[in-house]
């Protein structure tokens, strides 16, 4: 895992991205890649914005949906590290 | 850069946006015009195109030839400029300046040069605020209709299920808004594996259908974000470069709103076009 929830997340440069009904359209033009987030994902798509660490996000998510701060911790950390993976979000780190 | 006197050029016109192609008198420009003669025109050209070819390429770097070729990683713009080089193959386009050039050392000149004629076309049209996508487009009762998708995905076999309709081209096909109504433009470009389009070379946009191969038929409707997902990982080119996606994605969503999109499920067999004449996305 290269991700903590120290880290500051970001978009990644060359990525553009665009919101319609809720959902993010990601794409990654280098890779001739496009995404699709959910509801959730986009959520946290959106909250990436180089000034929040991904605790701050965590934190945004419990309280914005039914879901435990354990689940969103690791749901959310695991969501991150895909797309940092992938190409899709960088990592600031504090 | 001056246009020498050319022993060989024609002009020709894909949804009003004209090329004109310079080129030594070789038989791949004479086969390219007989190719492209139902879009001949005489009107003045918005890109002048010079092809040159040459003994032994500068470029060092040798690209794997993919589908299309130099890869879309060999290009890259310059300011407005796209340059691109890559074995045996080198050139620029220059919309705004209305020029464009290629020098190649191929095998393959036809191709080469066709691949070149792709690029300018998608350059061109997006500048004017069309796009081109990878799609077949068919006219059926006086309405067009694009199927969609990356290779393989049946383009050209639902092109061949179709007797009742006029194929534009079963792979690139313009789309362009006119008067606010957004039609489907053919495109000359096709190769003997492909269906030769026939006369018709435009229609009003009906619906676009993203092609998904199945055992059942049926239509699956598309959440906005999916269908512009599927539409800009089917238009050439532009969706490679960060620069101008935003406008891209801008002109998407302006088809998305006015033109249905959802997945058509289909089966090797015609069965597909009862499902969209009685489709109620399409009314």
């Amino acid at each position: 895992m290269t991700v903590s929830l120290i880290d500051v997340i970001a978009p990644a440069p060359g990525v553009v991205s665009r919101v319609i009904e809720g959902e993010a359209v990601i794409v990654l033009p280098e890779q001739g890649r496009v995404k699709v987030l959910n509801e959730v994902g986009s959520r946290i798509w959106a909250l990436a914005d180089e000034c929040r660490t991904l605790e701050s996000i965590v934190e945004t998510i419990c309280q914005e949906y039914e879901v435990t701060p354990a689940q969103a911790e690791a749901d959310a950390l695991a969501f991150v590290e895909e797309l940092v993976q992938g190409g899709a979000l960088t990592v600031l780190r504090a | 850069m001056a246009l020498q006197a050319a022993k060989h050029s024609f002009i020709f016109e894909i949804a009003g946006l004209r090329l004109a192609l310079y080129g030594p008198d070789t038989t791949s420009l004479h086969q390219l015009a007989c190719r492209y003669r139902r879009f001949r025109s005489l009107g003045p050209p918005h890109l002048e195109v010079e092809i040159e070819t040459v003994g032994q390429m500068s470029t060092a770097t040798e690209e794997a030839r993919g589908e299309n070729t130099p890869s879309e990683q060999a290009m890259h713009f310059d300011g407005g400029v796209l340059r691109f080089a890559a074995g045996g193959y080198e050139g620029e386009v220059d919309v705004a300046q209305g020029r464009a050039w290629q020098h190649l050392s191929s095998v393959d000149p036809l191709e080469d040069i066709e691949y070149f004629l792709r690029v300018c076309t998608a350059l061109l049209a997006f500048e004017h605020g069309s796009v081109l996508l990878h799609a077949a487009g068919l006219r059926r009762g006086g309405q067009g209709y694009a199927f969609f998708g990356p290779s393989g995905s049946g383009k050209t076999t639902v092109a061949r299920l179709s007797p009742d309709a006029e194929v534009l081209n079963d792979d690139l096909v313009l789309l362009q808004q006119e008067q606010g109504q957004w039609h489907v433009h053919g495109t000359p470009f096709w190769n003997p594996t492909q269906v030769r389009p026939g006369k018709v070379t435009h229609a009003p946009l009906r619906a676009l259908y993203h092609l998904v191969q199945d055992r059942e038929v049926y239509l699956e409707p598309l959440p906005k974000a999916k269908a512009l997902a599927r539409l800009i990982a089917s238009t050439p080119l532009i969706a490679a470069h960060p620069e101008r996606l935003p406008r891209l994605l801008d002109l998407h969503q302006r088809l998305l709103a006015e033109v249905p999109v959802c997945d058509l499920h289909f089966r090797p067999d015609p069965s597909f076009w009862a499902l969209i004449d009685h489709d109620g996305i399409a009314d």
